[in-house]
């Protein structure tokens, strides 16, 4: 069973129903599984009809995909700012600080 | 407590007038119809059933509720405490044979079949009733009618579905639904009794067709339900068994005075007036 909180939600499995057909599932599940208001929209599929990947050892990974993971960029504010320093120190004084994406630098310049 | 209970005996409101009767017949069906329907609550044949099944008696109860509020009141008001020990009292506080319902609805539920059977045929008789109440002289009645009629489209959608699937299924599903159906079917004819004060409503137009109309329009929409099935037999039947009548003047049979009667009312006995 697959509903829809509210009108521009994505569909969301929200459990499983069983039943004989697709008519038994849609009229029973509005009670089985939204029966205090938690959809706009509901969905039916057979359970048959989902086609599982058959080799789950392709989700593992056995190398650091921290680069790929919000989770590798923690403290990125105070690692720039080091390395901001370190570049002073060594004399490089011409880093510039790249302009925010989107910004018209031409314009800003007159 | 003590004067809640004190009260109590004065809350019942007059019973008697034409409006209170027929308020009493759509109040009664729905409530002994629920409490019978709510048997299979935890012991329906499948979990799915069982909540659809358990919302729609609940759904019966709670009408009846409201269309009791409409006895003590001309608008409803759920929350105020006078109005809740009214319909308390009216609900629960009467003598068997002061309640209006047709004995069909307090017919012990049997098996699924016969309680399923008893869903399709009188939740179309509710339907046809809510649509003929809609055009109430009285606002009030053909307000809650309006909501009402809302919440039945549920309940007609499952017990069609049920009807088609049992009917369809062939076998021994069939042949027990239509035993079942026969019985239900005749008993049903007591839904369209007259009841006290019915000439008085119908002339003042609270209740716009009087209960020949009522069953003839129940057959027309239940003609397409069963033609496609083969069971439009079933809408000959036009007379009740002798056993089955007399719901509507308070003639009840044992399976309400001695059955769901005591138990119904049994805790709202134990202390009139408490709240719950």
């Amino acid at each position: 069973m697959f509903g829809r909180r509210r009108v521009n939600d994505s569909l969301a499995h929200v459990g499983r129903i069983h039943a004989a057909d697709r008519d038994t599932a849609l009229v029973l599940a509005r009670e089985t599984h939204f029966r205090h208001n938690e959809a706009v929209d509901y969905a039916v599929v057979r359970s048959d009809q989902l086609h599982h990947v058959d080799d789950k050892s392709i989700l593992e990974r056995h190398v650091d995909i921290d680069y790929r993971l919000q989770a590798g960029y923690s403290g990125f504010r105070d690692k720039r700012a080091a390395a901001r320093e370190a570049a002073e120190r060594r004399g490089m004084t011409d880093l510039q600080t790249r302009p925010a994406p989107g910004r018209d630098v031409s314009s800003e310049s007159t | 407590m003590t004067t809640v209970r004190a009260a109590t005996g004065l809350a019942v409101p007059a019973l008697d007038s034409p409006r209170a009767q027929l308020l009493l017949v759509l109040g009664d069906d729905d409530l002994v119809n629920g409490h019978r329907a709510s048997h299979w609550t935890g012991v329906a044949p499948a979990i799915e059933l069982d909540l659809a099944f358990a919302t729609i008696a609940q759904d019966g109860v709670n009408h009846a509720d409201l269309w009791y509020q409409l006895i003590v009141t001309d608008e409803l008001s759920s929350d105020d405490d006078h109005v809740r020990v009214a319909v308390d009292a009216i609900g629960l506080g009467r003598q068997p044979d002061r309640y209006r319902h047709a004995i069909l609805c307090e017919r012990p539920p049997r098996d699924i079949a016969f309680s399923l059977a008893r869903h399709i045929v009188v939740d179309h008789v509710v339907a046809v009733r809510l649509s003929v109440l809609q055009g109430s002289s009285d606002p009030a009645i053909a307000g809650l009618a309006t909501k009402l009629a809302w919440e039945q489209r549920y309940h007609l959608q499952h017990a069609d579905h049920w009807l088609a699937r049992l009917a369809g299924a062939g076998g021994e599903h069939r042949r027990r639904l239509e035993d079942a159906l026969a019985v239900v079917v005749a008993e049903a004819q007591g839904l369209f009794e007259p009841f006290d004060g019915e000439e008085e409503v119908v002339a003042d137009g609270l209740l716009p067709v009087d209960h020949r109309e009522i069953r003839a329009r129940w057959v027309e929409a239940m003609t397409p339900v069963f033609d496609g099935l083969g069971l439009a037999d079933l809408l000959a039947i036009d007379t009740v068994p002798d056993e089955a009548s007399g719901g509507r003047c308070g003639r009840h049979s044992p399976d309400f005075t001695d059955d769901l009667w005591p138990e119904m009312t049994a805790l709202y006995r134990s202390d009139p007036g408490a709240s719950w």
